[in-house]
């Protein structure tokens, strides 16, 4: 019994993590309407940084979000400003391939420059684990949890109460609308893409202490993130954070269950499972995924 | 010159010419450089060279089979691997297990693939774009997963070795040659199923249910119907190919073989080459496979994957500024150049 | 050819099509007219098989229609136009309208042989090889008709073609709308532009808010104050009176 307590716990801990992974890039679909092979990638990249500032600095990779997060931004709107605009208005396979263009240079130049070798940072407190009851986590997995919260209802707030959150809604919901209604949707466009990879940032930074990086270690979550954002319906925040809770969930309980090997498959099952009878996700809006995207 | 009129066209009876690649039409470039491809697999005999060639054309005919379903009816797969990889397992297991001759193998191979095809056509009959695309790398991934795990079946991680025991039943063979002439022929072949399916009422239905799912269906065309077909011939053609490949290499491992990264390459040489055109997916495999060869041996072994990183590159400018590929290009600068005039005085309409 | 008994289409609460019955008879041309909002194009798309009917059968050559799926109907012999052109916009223009020919003949050489006949009768034969891209409003309206003639259909729904010609376009799609009974095709038209379609249709049949509210000859239809109540109010239709 309490094994499934603590399988469900640790499950929905690392739920929120795989969220704030992916809340970035429910936004970046939502609004842009364009799928980032390369958002692995940019993870990949945040965990390299983060690590890269530890080992120079000393400071916990949770300090180091300060710094990731602007690098990220401006790294985010370099590639928006050279490889994603050339391709928006042009059929959206043009920047499917393009973006795993960038992802493939990505992946081999973090090769070149750092080997394949597994980066990772030390464990807070020496590694003990913190003990509730009869459960036991890691404080980088609670921690991260708890940001993963903290980020969530900031961005929800940050979604109902500004204008750009406001624009963001509506430009989600209907582009062409929302630039007839005087929402400078370009601008718009720029900014969503540069503060998606912001997020991705501040992932990266919650991840690293939890997993190794090494130059392909985008792959392994990139999938996830895109479960997670079909799941929880395209830029929608809460529904990314359920989404993400979900597949923590069904991860955590199926790796324990099933093969660990198996567990793998679920997430993919998942994924077809909600493409299959509910494409727009748990709390996207209905038809979106039937409506055909840039056309 | 009137505005938006094409190179001019020659039909002799059933087959169209015309000078540049254009859709429906053998150009002369295209048969030029076929006929290249035919010379050199018999004029050149360095092992090296042979062995690039060989890869090129397999890669040329997958690309072909992935353009069916890719660029002619506009599903994206990046699954692709997957049926490659059950025409690859499914010819070494019958002939493994079962002494069952690949030449048969190949067509079971097909069969399940093409079912697989259709299945997944269905499945995922409502999604759009993005999602169809995804949905297609989730898929390859479950396969890739099943056979990874399925060690009785495929071996598991081990993967599955074929004796290189010459044996024409078999088709393994000792010397490159007659690899060399089945995989060309593999490549002709399903450039003449794209050229055939571009001058049939078929191509046209796949074009029209690309374009505009509503009109097509407006004009009496099944557009489910029309892909899960795209889907299944694409998927069995592309099950032929994993076959060729087993017996070429010998060696299979679900993580190679039906890797995204191999769907990757699928998608990535029709984009080069040019998407939904016969001679894309040709000049695309021509252009990357000597490349990414020639790329990998420049650079020292100190900066593995630098290589990579050029091609990634290259696949990011050649989408984003030459967006029909090097087909498209080709087709420019031939009707810049009018190669029309010379070729006949007139347009005529085409005699089809 | 095609019957409409009772039919009824509705979408929420709203009824957009009520109780709505009349006939066609072979090589008639029958128009529908009726304000912004009456249900036309709910009706059209009902019959072209685009939208199922929640009420009433509709039968088209002894056969009903009820799937929603437009791909069956029309490959009975119907076509239709659209009201914005959705021409196929990688092919050219004879290839657009081959498409719809290839549906009675499997070979696209008959197939391109059909569609230039077509395109002679609507008069656009000297676009055949130009873009979709490089059209103006008066020519997709012409390709739209040349698609759906090509496919040698017997009943032809129109969907206010139209809408957005100059009056000499006009004038020349009246004139090949007229041509169609001869050649054997049954025309029902939406639209409007009365001009066009009150000099040009044999039956007229008017809609308001969803149902049918007059039927009969232009001439007597135009003359009926329930009709000239539901255009222009009910002030007029009493002065009609």
């Amino acid at each position: 019994m309490s094994t499934v307590a603590q399988l469900l716990v640790s499950g929905i801990m690392l739920g929120g993590i795989y969220a704030v992974m992916s809340i970035g890039l429910t936004l970046i679909f939502g609004v842009l309407k364009i799928v980032n092979f390369a958002h692995g990638e940019f993870l990949m990249l945040a965990m390299y940084l983060a690590w890269a500032i530890v080992s120079a600095t000393g400071i916990t990779t949770y300090a180091a979000i300060a710094v990731v997060i602007p690098l990220l931004f401006g790294f985010g709107l370099l590639v928006y400003l050279l490889i994603v605009r050339p391709g928006i208005e042009k059929p959206h396979l043009v920047v499917v391939f393009a973006t795993m263009g960038l992802s493939i240079a990505m992946q081999n130049l973090a090769l070149v420059a750092m080997t394949a070798d597994l980066r990772d940072v030390p464990p807070l407190f020496g590694g003990t684990p913190i003990k509730f009851g009869t459960l036991y986590f890691r404080v980088e997995l609670l921690l991260g949890f708890l940001i993963s919260i903290a980020i969530t209802l900031a961005l929800m707030i940050f979604v109902k109460h500004t204008y750009i959150g406001k624009a963001i809604r509506a430009t989600v919901q209907d582009r062409d609308a929302a630039m007839l209604m005087g929402i400078n949707v370009p601008r718009l466009f720029l900014l969503t893409f540069a503060g998606g990879s912001a997020l991705v940032g501040i992932a990266g930074c919650i991840m690293l202490p939890l997993y190794s990086t090494f130059p392909t270690v985008g792959l392994n979550f990139v999938l996830i993130a895109y479960v997670v954002v079909v799941l929880g319906g395209m830029g929608s925040m809460e529904g990314a954070f359920l989404g993400g809770i979900c597949v923590g969930i069904v991860q955590s309980l199926s790796g324990y269950y099933v093969a660990p090997a198996y567990g793998q498959m679920f997430y993919f099952l998942v994924f077809l499972f909600v493409m299959i009878f509910r494409p727009n996700g748990l709390l996207g809006q209905r038809g979106a995924a039937m409506v055909g995207i840039n056309e | 010159m009137v505005e938006g009129r094409i190179p001019a066209v020659v039909g002799i009876q059933a087959i169209s010419f015309s000078a540049a690649p254009r859709r429906g039409a053998v150009s002369i470039v295209e048969i030029a450089i076929l006929a290249a491809c035919i010379i050199a697999t018999v004029v050149v005999s360095n092992r090296y060279a042979v062995d690039i060639m060989i890869r090129t054309f397999l890669w040329a005919g997958l690309a072909l089979a992935w353009n069916i379903a890719g660029g002619y009816a506009g599903l994206i797969s990046f699954g692709h691997a997957a049926f490659f990889g059950i025409g690859a397992y499914t010819s070494t297991i019958l002939l493994l297990n079962y002494g069952v001759p690949p030449w048969f193998g190949m067509l079971a191979g097909a069969l399940i693939a093409g079912c697989g095809g259709a299945l997944l056509a269905r499945v995922c009959a409502r999604l759009r774009g993005p999602f169809f695309i995804l949905s297609t790398l989730a898929a390859g991934e479950v396969v890739r997963i099943a056979a990874l795990n399925w060690r009785t079946l495929t071996g598991g991680s081990e993967g599955l070795e074929i004796a290189p025991v010459p044996s024409v039943v078999n088709m393994v063979f000792k010397s490159q040659w007659p690899y060399a002439t089945i995989i060309v022929a593999y490549m002709l072949a399903m450039f003449a199923l794209s050229v055939w399916i571009e001058q049939t009422r078929y191509g046209y239905y796949l074009f029209a249910t690309r374009d505009d799912e509503d009109g097509a269906s407006a004009i009496g065309i099944n557009p489910s119907h029309t892909r899960a077909a795209a889907m299944a011939v694409s998927a069995a053609t592309a099950a032929i190919g994993g076959t060729l490949f087993a017996q070429y290499f010998l060696y299979l491992d679900p993580t190679h073989v039906i890797s995204p990264d191999i769907s990757f390459q699928f998608a990535l040489i029709c984009a080069v080459g040019g998407l939904g055109t016969a001679s894309g997916p040709v000049f695309g495999a021509l252009i990357i496979v000597p490349l990414s060869e020639l790329l990998r041996g420049f650079l020292s072994q100190s900066t593995s994957g630098l290589h990579l990183v050029i091609y990634g590159i290259i696949v990011i400018i050649v989408i984003l500024y030459f967006p029909s590929g090097v087909s498209g290009a080709i087709s420019r600068v031939a009707s810049r150049f009018s190669l029309a005039a010379g070729f006949s005085a007139r347009v005529q309409a085409r005699k089809m | 050819m095609l019957k409409l008994d009772a039919v009824g289409r509705q979408f929420g609460s709203l009824w957009a099509v009520r109780d709505v019955s009349f006939t066609v008879r072979p090589s008639e041309i029958v128009g529908i007219i009726g304000p912004n909002g009456a249900g036309k194009s709910t009706l059209f798309n009902l019959v072209a098989g685009a939208v199922v009917p929640t009420a009433g059968v509709i039968r088209f050559l002894d056969k009903t229609i009820d799937y929603g799926k437009p791909y069956q109907v029309a490959r009975r012999g119907l076509a239709r136009t659209f009201q914005i052109p959705k021409p196929f916009k990688q092919l050219s223009v004879r290839e657009n309208v081959m498409l719809s020919a290839l549906r009675r003949h499997h070979t696209p050489r008959q197939a391109n042989a059909v569609a230039m006949a077509t395109m002679e009768f609507v008069k656009i034969v000297d676009l055949a090889e130009a873009s979709v891209a490089s059209l103006t409003v008066g020519q997709l309206k012409k390709l739209e008709l040349a698609r759906a003639l090509a496919s040698e259909p017997a009943l032809l729904l129109l969907d206010e073609v139209m809408a957005g010609l100059t009056p000499p376009e006009i004038k020349e799609m009246m004139t090949v709308i007229g041509a169609l009974p001869r050649r054997g095709i049954t025309v029902v038209w939406v639209e409007h532009v009365m001009m066009a379609i009150m000099s040009v249709a044999e039956r007229i049949v008017v809609m308001h808010q969803g149902q049918i509210i007059a039927q009969g000859k232009p001439a007597d239809v135009s003359k009926n104050p329930a009709v000239i109540g539901a255009y222009l109010g009910e002030k007029y239709a009493y002065a009609a009176r």
